[in-house]
């Protein structure tokens, strides 16, 4: 890291400590909230949803390498806010006319739009109706960035407290929720999205998003691994610490090879932000880090033996966070196809895949 | 790779493409993992001739001076086109060391025969009784007046029976323990004295081999440092070695091995297939973007000792998983040593598969190096066995 970057990251860090760093995890999960408002808007402050909007448009102008910084920094201390998915949806409305007031709303915490791009919504008669699969966080949303496919096409903004919405929610194992998003409205409610190749957005939507998640999942395994090794330096057996077995050197290395590469991974990835290669770089981001990440915070329990276990020791929490995080970006088998796909076509092509 | 490329990269990659197809021959395509050294040497030397021989090292000694771009794209441009392995020992292992600690004599003589292919290197290290316990050498290397007079053994060594020149590592005073009284010496594998025996591999070729010394006499000139400090000559480029040892090229060759399997057996447009393919291109962009940072850490002096143990782990232990996939892919061929005639291209079976189980034994043993990494960068001290 260098310069705007690490300035987040430490940044981040200090604010996310003091405001209770992994005990605030657990303590929103314990108490089914899963969002705080006033870390919301606090986080707000520090202008972190507008961190890749341009400065014109009142954000802070950064770019990927300062996404990765701040997410990296969230998935240590396990911060479950949409902070990702509002970044994600910041990037199509900077660029969209006419939804600057949502823009501001969006930068300054009072609206939180979730991209709900995994759906079949349908416009007939009038009535914008369908479903959308399970989407982590869309709980917390005022707003939902939707795609209507078939005739008349295109990309719409739904408020979400309108009549004919309807969610249906279910709590994930790590205090978080994932809803599925149900629509029967008038399609005047929705107001649609005009802007020159909306569904290139789109997808950079959801690579921002898969950016995002994946280093999420960086920092939550990179923090899980430090508990680990710290207990693997502390932790006595037959008479002596834990760390100093072979068996489990080997299988920490192993560990720290996982994390090491994958975080190379998503630094090249941080560097595609903004060109076309972003799409396959963030769908190989994501696939690397989440199943990084669950082997990482899998391990990290076994190196823990029954302690591990245990919901009261943090380390099972890495885990059940990582879970939910991997449910937002999609399955293994999406990602490795969107990756495919993007990679091997258009002016961008990734060398390697050919 | 990922990493977006420069106009004048991409003017790179697009000479290097053409200039590949134009020179390099037919025959020489898609060759084995480790093929004869006829076929080697002739690509050797037309890539010597391009001066593209030696991209890492520097334009002082004779190197392209590439870029860690730049080598990606050597690398992925020549696993796409399958050109030939070629012998690393000279480029890799002693022409940098000889550049670092070498006399300027030393220099002068070996580092153009290296980049000409003139000079053609194995490394004595492994013993019957040292294999990872390196520093446990038993050769004998005694100096007497001028000349450095070698008795011993050497094993294990690649390439030992087609190199005209060897870095071993001798001993002084035998039965002494460890890492002082070991010398670092330069050998002209003609000098009288020297016997040679090729072993076959699991791979069906003889790829290494033993080499005797009786009496095996070498002018003290030859010793590289100072004697009886060779330990440390030995161990001083190790951070380098290991970065050589995980570059994107063998994981891309396996790659491109995996894609010619999958055409061969109508697997290409299998949807499952197609997702087995896209985790192994994605597990070789993480070696290639792991190279870059390990080479960019190293070159601001802000690499952890022993980190680049984690590149030789990742970019073996990817290269063994996309090969265990060349066999799955492989079906009832997967045990075909030679592929029959019929198609134009080559395709390996189970070639490169038997090749790889030597990845993670060379160069210090994967477990070698999961010590490294738990003792240097872990913190996790008091190996218990």
């Amino acid at each position: 890291m260098s310069g705007d970057d690490s300035m987040i990251a430490d940044s981040a860090r200090i604010f996310l400590s003091r405001i209770g760093g992994v005990a605030r995890a657990r303590k929103l999960r314990d108490s089914g909230m899963a969002f705080d408002a006033g870390a919301w808007n606090e986080m707000a402050k520090l202008g972190w949803f507008g961190l890749v909007v341009p400065e014109e448009a009142g954000g802070l102008g950064l770019g990927g390498h300062e996404l990765v910084a701040l997410m990296e920094a969230l998935g240590a201390q396990l911060a479950g806010e949409p902070v990702g998915e509002s970044i994600a949806a910041s990037v199509l409305l900077s660029r969209a006319e006419g939804l600057s007031s949502l823009l501001e709303e969006v930068i300054a915490g009072s609206a939180i739009v979730a991209s709900v791009l995994d759906a079949s919504f349908k416009l007939a008669g009038g009535r914008v109706r369908g479903a959308s699969r399970p989407v982590v966080n869309l709980a917390q949303a005022t707003h939902a960035l939707i795609e209507i496919t078939g005739e008349n096409g295109a990309v719409y903004v739904v408020p979400l407290k309108s009549a004919g919405v309807e969610l249906r929610t279910q709590a994930t194992v790590d205090g978080r929720t994932v809803s599925e998003l149900h629509l029967d409205l008038s399609s005047e409610v929705l107001s649609r999205i005009e802007m020159q190749n909306v569904s290139l957005a789109l997808g950079n939507v959801q690579a921002v998003a898969r950016l995002a998640a994946a280093a999420y999942l960086v920092g939550l395994a990179d923090a899980a691994f430090a508990i680990a090794l710290e207990y693997l330096k502390t932790r006595k057996q037959f008479g002596v610490a834990i760390g100093s077995f072979q068996a489990l050197q080997h299988r920490a290395a192993t560990v720290f090879v996982r994390i090491a590469s994958v975080r190379a991974l998503i630094s090249e990835c941080a560097r595609t932000f903004g060109t076309e290669r972003l799409d396959a770089a963030s769908a190989a981001a994501a696939c690397a880090a989440s199943a990084m990440a669950l082997q990482v915070t899998k391990e990290c329990i076994q190196f823990h033996g029954a302690i591990g276990f245990a919901d009261e020791h943090d380390i099972g929490l890495y885990l059940r966070r990582a879970m939910s995080t991997i449910a937002s970006i999609g399955d293994a088998g999406s990602c490795l196809d969107a990756f495919s796909k993007a990679a091997s076509v258009g002016t961008e092509k990734i060398s390697s895949t050919a | 790779m990922i990493r977006p490329e420069t106009a004048q990269e991409t003017a790179f990659r697009a000479e290097v493409r053409s200039w590949f197809e134009a020179n390099l021959q037919q025959h020489l395509r898609n060759l084995t993992f480790r093929p004869a050294p006829k076929e080697s040497m002739a690509w050797y030397g037309a890539l010597y001739e391009n001066g593209w021989i030696a991209p890492h090292w520097p334009k002082s000694f004779g190197g392209m001076g590439a870029s860690a771009e730049e080598q990606v794209i050597l690398f992925e441009e020549s696993a796409r086109i399958g050109a030939p392995d070629i012998p690393t020992q000279g480029l890799n292992h002693i022409g940098p060391l000889l550049m670092k600690l070498g006399t300027p004599r030393q220099q002068a003589f070996h580092l153009p025969r290296i980049l000409s292919g003139e000079g053609v290197w194995c490394q004595g290290y492994s013993e019957p009784g040292s294999g990872s316990d390196l520093a446990s050498v038993q050769t004998r290397g005694e100096v007497r007046g001028g000349e450095i007079v070698i008795n011993g053994q050497k094993i294990w060594t690649t390439w030992g029976h087609h190199a005209n020149w060897m870095y071993a590592l001798v001993r002084a005073i035998p039965g002494e323990k460890k890492k002082n009284g070991i010398t670092f010496v330069l050998l002209d594998m003609n000098t009288k004295g020297i016997t040679r025996r090729p072993i076959r591999t699991i791979a069906g070729d003889d790829e290494f081999c033993e080499v005797f010394f009786d009496d095996v006499a070498v002018p003290l000139s030859n010793v590289v440092g100072e004697v009886d400090q060779g330990w440390r000559v030995a161990t001083s480029l190790l951070d380098e070695e290991r970065i050589r040892i995980g570059t994107p090229l063998l994981p891309l060759r396996a790659l491109a091995r995996l894609r010619a399997v999958m055409k061969h057996n109508g697997l290409s447009n299998d949807r499952e297939w197609q997702r087995r393919l896209a985790r192994s291109e994605i597990a070789v962009e993480t070696v290639t973007a792991a190279y870059f940072q390990c080479l960019e850490r190293f070159e601001t002096g802000n690499a952890a000792g022993g980190e680049s143990s984690y590149l030789k782990i990742l970019a073996t232990e990817v290269t063994q998983d996309i090969v265990d996939l060349v066999q799955e892919a492989a079906g009832p061929l997967r045990a075909v040593k030679v592929p029959s005639a019929g198609s134009d291209a080559r395709v390996d079976f189970s070639e490169m598969y038997l090749q790889s189980r030597r990845l993670s034994i060379y160069g210090g043993s994967n477990e070698i190096q999961r010590s490294i990494l738990a003792a240097q960068v872990l913190g996790l001290q008091g190996a218990r066995r």
